[in-house]
């Protein structure tokens, strides 16, 4: 028998433990104002195209950020991405055709004069390179002449630090990328037994450079011959510096500059020439969910066919805690980018409490929602657009959508979707990487559009060498999920267990090098873009003190220093955080800051 | 790095004490307890050291040598040696644990219960030891505090040179150093066999305790000199009659600075032969007991009969000149105790005990020789010597290693390639030869240039040219010769007539005095303090007239103890001046003032103590002379103070710098094990084998010459360091502009030839530096964040040079020196 007075209790604490378990999830629910988009007031900013600071001849005076090109600059290869650099780096840029147009002021001489090797005429010019090495000019060979050329000419080898040119083209087994050159440490792009063969997407046939004492090698391929004795400093060098006279001279052996992975490969080149390099950076990690979630239920025979499940309970059960799992392990924030629907001409509409549900999630997660401009080619995108907005007016009135997905939209029609009532607020447009376009890049006065870096799905060895160089240059990088995939998969390999599987896998393993970067939704990642590109600095060391004077500064702003042999021990008006040996990220929180800086191998018993 | 230095010295101190003081008192005291402290002492020295040794010796025999098995057999061997000596039963003893934790784990016995047991025990013993220790000091206050004012002095005269320069002082030490590296791979005699006794020692405490070799090396002489001064004080002590007789002795050898650099100079070195001096002593005093004990207490007598056959026997385990010093000695005890020795039942046993203790020493060496391991070089010397077939000193070491020993020039009987035919020697020699020929006295008859390889002709050599006579006289053909060193010549060399011996020794009787006087002289006492001086010869000449006295007052022990010193002093002096009175000289003159030194003030003690026991031992009461001994003390020191002969403490310069020390510490400290190289003249490679490697300068310089960017010189590991002296030392060999700093003009020079050591001697090693100096600053220039200064003095430079496993540096480059060509200006 029970006594009342145990009745009693018992009941009583069922009761509390009832409302223990309850009144979190009612207050979750009864507070979760999903209809705000929160970062519209934490990210708002006047900021916009005319703040985007572009560096004068003034920073070549005076802060010496000064670079010569030889080349073309609008190019679309090297010369965009010389321009690229130069503008993310407060690079005062002078381009000309051809070296001999070059006559170098010996008050003001550039950083580096990088040299596209299609404007450069060995036979002309050489005497000219030496002249300028001889005047302390670096020298960066954006690409090289072709080998005969180079081993014609002694006084080229010479310049390149190339003891022998073993072979014109000599086939390779993949690429060896050195510790301390771009974060993120040593690389093998090699591939070894069980690893998916599409991952080697480098061009592995090349000419054989053997270079001579003096240099160093940053990037070399690898060979079979490796097992045969021969010696590793042999191998076909690909990224080397030789230290030639008062100055050095890089040379990159293949394409690597030509594309927006070249900025990483130009910053650590200019980390390389001196005692420590600090530059600006974005600081940011995105996560963007394009597509997702779907609101409609479509594609059903499909998704009976894969999951037995319906589209909605497999983005809500299956796609989601998955994507959540991630996001969290990596300190990652989401942007979801929701399509209300795929097919606007059969009878499936998208469901709005599946939206509320979905912006209460991403609101508990500190997600951002945003609209996608993806579109059927059998579907009209004005009536798309019409469409999506009057769904997301009825559900989402007062939720300000700040980003929009430009998936397939041309820039055309780019600009009139923005002009809808709808998307007003949009402030950041986000697209898929295209390796010749800018990585940051303003559609109008306010409107920023940003590029994804790399693909979750997919990781070849040339992504994460990307990955790898883009984070190294600007601090960012910015993966891109298409829900699309999930819902319209088009083969096995496209079931979310197989793409969850290279999503987690691709993520937790190479994404290590963003380890220390914030997570950042794409109104996040806008503002500090921003800012990035709208400040300028300068900076000056006097003993073990580096003093940081930042112009433009818009309450915060982050930079990254790379040293040699020295760390960070205290800071004023900034923190400071280690990304690895000898590179630390600085968050500055006023304009002007002060690192103090000491010798890492320093001596401890004297 | 003085504290780091200070830390690591005391450190090796204490481990050594734990190993020759702390266990052996544990496991002898309760069965020697009667004895005096200083004999005491000198049997936990004796038995902890003839413990390790051996242990060491068999372990590495069997190539079983480790932290683990050291460690293993130590604890066991010594709970074998506790249970036995201390009667304890083991067996009840467990089982009295086991009862007492079946207590505690039934709940019949408290935790509380037992925690205050133990607490108790332990609050117990240390009370005990307390209250004893200060009975102990109060008891012994005025030993106590002299011995305390002797330390200071010591610390003071041998230890500041300790924090002032942290390097090897003497050039034979990286020889010993790899000897004790490899025994860390449990080879043991990897250059041949050679006593091992001090690397034993050596190897023991950084196996079982962690201090690297290279420090002991460093730090490990001082605690040597310490226990030498230690034990000479312990064996006066127990020789003489007084109290404090010894003491006169210790400070007047420790603070006086009348005794010449030589005497003590090699104590500021961990070296064999100095850490052997600890057992010369305790042998003797050991025999003494023995002798004068025989018939009271014969267990005892065989105690100390065991003890004088291992410290005996460890003089030649460590080095054979403490066992040429400890034989003297023991035949002036023949002479001394000759009453006693000559008897049939001590002789036998003496005799027994002596054979027992060379067997033992000589056992792992006789194994090893059994095994085909041959024999070291300078054993092979040492061997010659004592059979009369070799009068040149010379130690073989490794590949950078040098010549160690003086080279004695001195002639006895032989010469070189000349052959001995009938009376005369034939052949042909080279002009060097010429100064071994006058000294060696005789004639030399020269004939004219022959070419090399001539054969022998007799004593039918045409067209003599010169003939060079012996002694310091100069013939005219002499000057000739020796202005064309190098070339060879057909010579016949007829050594002087043989005077018969009693005329032969009449001479050498004759001349020995003034060639003791000449030695004292030149190494014992070289500034004019003519007392101390007068004090040498008198003491030789006091002792045995004290001894006859006390024989005369019966009382024999005392006699014979006077009497054996004094025999030995007299065999000593012989030994000193040997090489002077155109005796063959056994040991050098150098070396033997080091003991000669150590045994004077022993007898100086002896005889003060004689004296005093004269006047105030025929007192029933001791007080009376242990007052005048005490007196003494202060009066010494006084007078010492007072004219002016207070020994400071000398600035013994090392043959590395201070910086390179510091650095190395560093590196070890900063790396990881095998992730470093350094480059460097010499002496690292030894002190990094068993943590990194080692590139040789000589070599690094060797391979580039001439071949600039287009040869290849990789070094892989991931830092290398490059040690450059900016004002190169002195290593052993000054020359003209000794000190000056590195610069264009040196590395313009040639880079040397020619091998081993030499490279790095006199002005050699100011050009290697120089090279080397120019071609960091041009590496620097091509690499400068790769390649940093690490660490930088007035005197020194290191360089670090982190380079990426994958993808190694290629070293050479034309730094402007190297190739056949006008050399490319560097900036200072």
């Amino acid at each position: 028998m029970v006594s009342r007075r145990n009745f009693f209790t018992i009941t009583l604490i069922m009761i509390v433990v009832f409302f223990m378990f309850q009144i979190p999830e009612v207050a979750k629910d009864r507070w979760n104002y999903y209809d705000v988009n929160k970062y519209e007031e934490q990210t708002k900013t006047e900021l916009d195209k005319r703040s985007v600071y572009r560096a004068r001849t003034v920073d070549a005076d005076l802060n010496k950020r000064y670079i010569v090109y030889i080349g073309y600059r609008s190019d679309g290869g090297v010369g965009n991405v010389v321009k690229q650099w130069c503008l993310y780096t407060k690079r005062y840029l002078e381009v000309f055709r051809s070296v001999k147009f070059y006559q170098p002021d010996e008050n003001r001489l550039p950083e580096a004069l990088l040299i596209d090797a299609n404007y450069f005429d060995v036979d002309a010019d050489m005497d000219k390179l030496m002249e300028f090495v001889d005047l302390g000019i670096s020298l960066v060979f954006c690409n090289l002449p072709a080998p005969e050329v180079i081993d014609g000419n002694n006084k080229l080898k010479s310049l390149l630090g190339i003891h022998t040119v073993m072979s014109k083209s000599a086939k390779t087994e993949g690429i060896r990328l050195m510790d301390g050159f771009l974060l993120g440490g040593q690389k093998e792009y090699k591939l070894e037994e069980g690893v998916d063969e599409k991952r080697q997407d480098f061009l592995l046939e090349m000419p054989w450079y053997w270079v001579s004492s003096g240099t160093r090698t940053y990037m070399a391929a690898r060979m079979e011959a490796e097992l045969n004795g021969l010696k590793n400093e042999t191998l076909p060098a690909i990224i080397w510096r030789n230290g030639s006279g008062n100055a050095q001279v890089f040379a990159v052996n293949g394409d690597f500059l030509s594309d927006n992975t070249g900025i990483g490969i130009l910053e650590a080149m200019m980390a390389e020439l001196k005692d420590y390099d600090i530059y600006p950076v974005v600081n940011a990690k995105n996560l963007v969910v394009v597509n997702f979630p779907i609101l409609a239920s479509e594609n059903e025979a499909e998704m009976m066919k894969r999951y037995s499940q319906l589209l909605k309970p497999v983005c809500r059960d299956v796609v989601w805690p998955g994507l959540i799992a991630v996001a969290q392990k990596n300190s990652m924030k989401m942007t979801c980018m929701i399509e209300p629907q795929t097919n606007y001409v059969d009878s499936e509409e998208p469901e709005e409490e599946l939206l509320v549900y979905y912006m209460k999630l991403i609101r508990e997660q500190s997600a951002e929602a945003g609209a996608s401009g993806s579109y059927r080619e059998d579907v009209d995108l004005r009536q798309k657009l019409l469409s999506d907005t009057e769904f997301y007016q009825d559900v989402i009135e007062n939720y300000a959508l700040l980003s929009l997905y430009q998936g397939n939209m041309s820039e055309e029609e780019l600009r009139g979707a923005l002009s809808m009532d709808a998307f007003s607020d949009v402030r950041a447009v986000y697209t898929d990487f295209d390796e010749r376009a800018d990585l940051f890049s303003y559609l109008d006065s306010n409107v920023l559009m940003q590029s994804s870096v790399n693909n979750g799905f997919s990781h070849t060895f040339r992504e994460d060498f990307r990955l790898n160089s883009v984070a190294s240059a600007l601090g960012y990088s910015s993966i891109i999920l298409d829900g699309d995939t999930v819902a319209w998969p088009r083969g096995k390999e496209e079931t979310w267990e197989k793409l969850s599987e290279k999503f987690a896998s691709y993520t937790n393993t190479y994404w290590n090098v963003c380890e220390k970067f914030d997570g950042t939704t794409l109104a996040e990642s806008d503002a500090r873009i921003r800012k990035f590109l709208a400040l300028n600095y300068s900076q000056k060391r006097e003993a073990d003190n580096i003093y940081l004077n930042i112009s433009n500064f818009d309450g915060e702003a982050w930079f990254i220093i790379r040293t040699h042999g020295e760390e960070i021990t205290e800071t004023q008006g900034a923190t400071f955080e280690k990304l690895e040996e000898d590179a630390y990220l600085i968050g500055a929180i006023e304009s002007e800051v002060v690192l103090k800086m000491e010798k890492t191998s320093r001596i401890r018993f004297d | 790095m003085e504290v780091f230095t200070v830390m690591r010295f005391l450190e090796t101190l204490l481990a050594y004490l734990v190993i020759t003081f702390l266990m052996p008192a544990m496991l002898l005291y309760p069965k020697i307890k009667t004895m005096r402290f200083s004999v005491r002492f000198m049997t936990y020295q004796v038995t902890g050291n003839f413990f390790v040794m051996n242990l060491v010796y068999l372990l590495q025999l069997l190539r079983i040598s480790n932290r683990y098995t050291l460690t293993l057999f130590a604890a066991v061997l010594f709970g074998a040696a506790y249970i036995l000596l201390g009667r304890k039963h083991p067996v009840r003893a467990v089982k009295e644990a086991v009862h007492t934790f079946e207590k505690l784990a039934g709940g019949q016995l408290g935790l509380r219960l037992f925690l205050h047991h133990i607490r108790m025990t332990v609050h117990d013993a240390a009370k005990r030891c307390i209250r004893a220790f200060g009975v102990r000091i109060r008891r012994n206050f005025f030993d106590v505090l002299l011995v305390t004012a002797l330390t200071v002095i010591l610390l003071y005269v041998y230890g500041v040179n300790l924090v002032r320069n942290y390097g090897f002082g003497m050039s034979d030490i990286p020889v010993h150093h790899y000897w004790i590296n490899y025994m860390v791979k449990n080879e043991i005699f990897v250059a041949g066999i050679y006593p091992m006794g001090f690397h034993c020692i050596i190897y023991f405490l950084r196996t079982v305790f962690g201090i690297p070799t290279y420090v002991l090396l460093r730090v490990f002489w001082l605690v040597q000199t310490i226990v030498i001064h230690d034990m000479l004080l312990a064996f006066i002590k127990s020789c003489c009659r007084s109290k404090y007789a010894g003491y006169i002795g210790l400070f007047l050898y420790t603070a006086a600075s009348f005794f010449g650099i030589h005497t003590f100079m090699r104590y500021y070195s961990s070296l064999p032969q100095e850490f052997g001096m600890i057992f010369i002593l305790p042998s003797i005093w050991f025999l003494y007991a023995f002798f004068e004990r025989r018939e009271k207490k014969p267990k005892e007598n065989l105690w100390y009969l065991a003890c004088f056959a291992m410290s005996f026997g460890m003089t030649i385990a460590v080095h054979f000149y403490n066992t040429m010093i400890a034989g003297l000695f023991c035949l002036g005890i023949a002479f001394g105790y000759g009453f006693r020795l000559f008897r049939k039942a001590a002789f036998g046993k003496v005799m027994l005990a002596g054979i027992i203790s060379v067997f033992v020493a000589v056992l792992p060496m006789g194994v090893a020789f059994a095994m085909g391991t041959p024999l070291q070089g300078s054993l092979g010397w040492g061997l010659n010597v004592i059979t009369g077939k070799n009068n040149k000193q010379e130690v073989q070491t490794e590949e950078f290693t040098q010549s160690t020993e003086t080279e004695n020039t001195e002639i006895s009987d032989s010469f070189g390639s000349l052959e001995k035919i009938g009376g005369l020697y034939a052949g042909t020699y080279s002009t060097g030869d010429m100064g071994r020929f006058r000294a060696g006295g005789g004639i030399v008859r020269v004939s004219a240039a022959a070419p090399s390889g001539a054969g022998v002709q007799g004593d039918k050599l045409s067209g003599v040219s010169a003939e060079v006579t012996g002694g310091m006289q100069s013939a005219p053909g002499a000057e000739s010769l020796s202005g064309a060193e190098g070339q060879r010549y057909e010579a016949v060399y007829a050594p002087p007539k043989k005077d018969p011996l009693p005329v032969r020794l009449i001479r050498i009787v004759k001349k020995l005095p003034g060639a003791l006087w000449d030695a004292m002289c030149t190494y014992l006492i070289p500034d004019n303090y003519f007392l101390f001086r007068l004090a040498v010869p008198a003491v030789i000449l006091l002792l045995p007239v004290l001894a006859i006295v006390f024989f005369v007052l019966k009382q024999t022990d005392y006699a014979a103890r006077l009497m054996s010193t004094a025999v030995f002093l007299a065999l000593m002096s012989v030994l000193f001046g040997a090489s002077r009175a155109g005796l063959p000289s056994l040991m050098d003159a150098i070396r033997a003032c080091i003991f000669y030194a150590y045994v004077i003030v022993m007898a100086w003690s002896l005889c003060i103590d004689a004296v005093l026991s004269l006047f105030f031992g025929w007192f029933q009461k001791k007080w009376p002379l242990h007052f005048a001994s005490l007196l003494l003390v202060p009066c010494v020191c006084i007078s010492i103070g007072m004219a002016g002969l207070l020994k400071g403490a000398p600035d013994y310069p090392a043959l590395q710098t201070n910086a390179a020390i510091t650095c190395f510490t560093n590196i070890l400290h900063d790396n990881n094990d095998f992730e470093w190289t350094i480059c460097s003249a010499n002496d690292e490679l030894r002190m990094g084998e068993d943590y990194g490697y080692h590139y040789e300068l000589h070599t690094f310089l060797k391979e580039m010459e001439r071949s600039g960017a287009y040869g290849s010189i990789t070094i892989p590991t991931p830092r290398v360091y490059f040690f450059i002296e900016k004002i190169p030392i002195d290593y052993s060999v000054p020359y003209e502009n000794s000190g000056q700093r590195v610069s264009k003009d040196g590395a313009r020079r040639p880079l040397p030839s020619g091998s081993g050591i030499t490279m790095y001697q006199g002005e050699n090693r100011w050009i290697e530096m120089s090279r080397m100096y120019y071609w960091a600053r041009s590496f620097m220039r091509m690499y400068p964040n790769e390649m940093q200064v690490y660490y930088e003095t007035d005197d020194f430079v290191c360089y670090v040079l982190e380079q990426e496993m994958y993808s190694l540096f290629n070293l050479a480059i034309d730094y402007g020196y190297n190739l056949s060509r006008e050399p490319i200006g560097i900036d200072e």
